[in-house]
């Protein structure tokens, strides 16, 4: 009873509610296997809708709640339940929870559910310690409730959230200090709000910039001199490094919850334009590149490729820009569509659709740059798509929930140039060809890696390497996600070596998960981050990349929760 | 549409004779959203249960109450929900479309 109450105040930090994921890997039935653990770490994090005041309507058929019950069922969906049955609750990793279905089962079944779990791949909560009979009950009845609807988020609530903090005229017109920016790496803080600026030559902080929170990702502008992040709660910002002190010129929320962000690459369009996709409302904004005032914000909402069914609330997430043409790639997750918006006249925009797979995810060029290759994750597929000519060049079957990141480009001995992903459900790492004129190997998986095991989130080499490095920070086997594996890519059939990553760190008691090995400039070193919990030190590891040997520890109390970081030539190029 | 075929399909069923019958009764109660017949489930299998109790004298009564008064330990910890609601006959019909499986 206790522990449940201790839980349901540490529901507010996702941290905590990933730790607490971990109870899920003591199976309390046999053969409910199918949904992995990493996969749930991943799916269940909270958020950020859940604190959100919501139009509620009211069934009288539905069980009876109070409003303080149907507030806490609120808030719990959001934090366990929104990643895999959507806010709506029309489906999307778990199964659809809309009144009609719910109110068909009855609360004594939908409670079993809840509190056992499915072999499908619903966790079982209850029994897991996470939820108590009491809230197993209140869960039940909560989602026979009609889905609470979150506010849309539009032009006028955009333009209040709107700040310019120096305006382009008040700019320096030069760089005004001494770093090497092209070394820069920008880190997420997670639960802090924060990214920190760390000099790549040095490994000093330069600065510690507020933004939003849990920073999903930090991209540059065409010209490198902007840094733009965006926080889990919608919030861009973008830092100008051309100051003394690189710190925040502009900020704005373009929604309540959010995942991606880029900029116009295209030649003629250096700095225009800044993009925004959000998961809620289902939609992505474009804006000044200079200011982030908005300019357009396009709806996503629309028919889902193969059935071609309405969905209510198909979730934007990787975007990327075309080095080929003046456009955004735009990737749907629930409708899988991959939109190329032309960015050349937003007034009359044009956007090509592009039919792909369900639930696109994340993904990354290959190294030309013409093609994208974009994770479809509970489809099992990658899908490739040329961005010179706009169309779709082939689906690929990988193995269970690929995830890339940005994926790894590498040429392979035997089958030349490869691009590379990692999986959340197994522990292959699938080499993809990308030679369109090689028959033997354009577009098929040539071969399956054997990493240390699932979880794994991100994976990256160089140019200038032969390492290809491999986290699996979300793996349920402490030692697996507290170390990094590397292949020789010259010796591909040989085992990978494990580097002990956060043994190196030299930290105490805490989760330090190793997450998103990231080059430096140069490519001759590897940057780890060593994530621990908010009130325990975490760190960053430099790893020599030719000697595989430890470099630097960087250890600072004002690095809270490291869990990700981006080195601005190597993303200002897309080099991966 | 789809709803024409659905009932189309269930009309069939009927007319199919007393083993199809049940099944909608198994539908129109719920049992499916755990049970299925020969995959084990959040629930046993149909053809689990009637292979372990087929033959059994007095089962058909035994695994009535059952159904209407739910239970748990025999299969595993998941218990299975009361049915109260579900009229005796229909009940009668369902266990013995299920023991008809072993």
């Amino acid at each position: 009873m206790k522990r449940n109450r201790n839980l349901a105040r540490a529901l507010t930090t996702t941290v905590l509610a990933l730790a607490a994921a971990a109870a899920y890997s003591q199976p309390t039935q046999p053969g409910r296997a199918p949904v992995t653990d990493p996969e749930i770490r991943y799916q269940a994090g909270g958020s950020p809708l859940a604190t959100e005041e919501m139009h509620q309507n009211i069934d009288p058929k539905a069980p009876p709640m109070t409003k303080a019950e149907f507030d806490k069922g609120r808030q719990i969906y959001f934090e366990r339940c929104a990643g895999c049955h959507g806010v709506l609750r029309k489906g999307a990793t778990g199964k659809p929870l809309t009144p009609d279905i719910t109110m068909a089962k009855g609360t004594e079944i939908l409670k079993v559910f809840i509190k056992y779990g499915s072999p499908a791949g619903m966790p079982n909560w209850g029994t897991a310690g996470d939820l108590n009979d009491a809230e197993v009950d209140l869960m039940a009845r909560y989602i026979q409730q009609v889905p609470p609807t979150p506010p849309e988020f539009g032009m006028a609530q955009m333009k209040a959230t709107w700040k310019v903090i120096i305006p382009p005229a008040k700019r320096p017109t030069r760089k005004m200090n001494n770093y090497n920016i092209d070394n820069i790496f920008s880190t997420t803080l997670r639960d802090t709000g924060e990214v920190a600026l760390i000099d790549g030559d040095t490994k000093k902080i330069i600065n510690i910039v507020k933004t939003g929170y849990a920073v999903h990702i930090s991209r540059m502008s065409a010209s490198g001199r902007y840094v733009y992040v965006i926080g889990r709660d919608a919030k861009v910002n973008m830092i100008d490094l051309w100051m003394e002190k690189p710190d925040n010129v502009a900020e704005i929320r373009v929604g309540l919850e959010a995942r991606s962000v880029d900029t116009s690459k295209y030649k003629g369009y250096v700095d225009r334009y800044a993009i925004a996709g959000s998961y809620w409302p289902p939609q992505y904004t474009i804006m000044k590149g200079d200011t982030l005032e908005p300019l357009k914000i396009v709806a996503t909402r629309g028919m889902t490729v193969g059935d071609q069914e309405y969905h209510p609330e198909p979730r934007v997430a990787a975007i990327v820009a075309s080095h080929f043409k003046p456009e955004f790639v735009v990737n749907v997750k629930e409708t899988g569509k991959v939109l190329m918006v032309n960015y050349s006249d937003i007034n009359n925009l044009k956007v090509t659709e592009i039919e792909a797979a369900k639930f696109l995810h994340d993904g990354g060029f290959d190294a030309s740059k013409r093609y994208f290759l974009v994770a479809a994750n509970q489809s099992n597929k990658i899908a490739v798509v040329d961005v010179k000519e706009g169309k779709l060049v082939k689906l690929v079957d990988v193995d269970k929930i690929p995830h890339p990141g940005r994926g790894a480009n590498f040429v392979h001995p035997k089958f030349g140039p490869v691009w590379a992903t990692g999986h959340l459900g197994s522990e292959k790492i699938a080499l993809i060809g990308t030679d369109r004129k090689r028959k033997d190997s354009a577009w098929k998986v040539v071969q399956y890696l054997e990493g240390q095991g699932g979880g794994n989130l991100f994976i990256k080499t160089h140019p200038k390497s032969k390492n290809l490095w491999v986290d699996t920070p979300l793996n349920p086997d402490a030692k697996i996600a507290q170390s990094a594996a590397v292949f020789d890519i010259n010796n591909l059939d040989k085992p990978p070596v494990v580097l002990p990553i956060a043994d190196w760190a030299g930290l105490g008691e805490g989760a330090k998960r190793v997450v998103q090995p990231e080059y430096n400039k140069a490519g001759d070193e590897v940057w780890f981050a060593v994530w621990s919990a908010k009130n325990q030190q975490s760190a960053l590891v430099v790893v020599d990349d030719r000697t595989r040997k430890l470099k630097a520890v960087i250890k600072d109390p004002r690095i809270i929760t490291p869990t990700g970081h981006f080195n601005v030539y190597n993303t200002q190029h897309d080099i991966y | 549409m789809k709803t024409r075929i659905l009932i189309a399909f269930t009309a069939g069923m009927l007319l199919a004779g007393p083993a199809l019958a049940d099944e909608t009764l198994a539908k129109k109660y719920n049992c499916l959203a755990c049970h299925q017949i020969d995959k084990k489930g959040v629930g046993p299998a149909y053809k689990e249960i009637a292979k372990k109790y087929k033959g059994q004298a007095g089962i058909e009564v035994k695994l009535a109450q059952k159904v209407k008064k739910g239970g748990s330990g025999v299969w595993g910890q998941i218990p299975m929900p009361p049915n109260a609601a579900a009229p005796d006959g229909d009940i009668k019909k369902l266990v013995e479309w299920i023991l008809k499986m072993g």
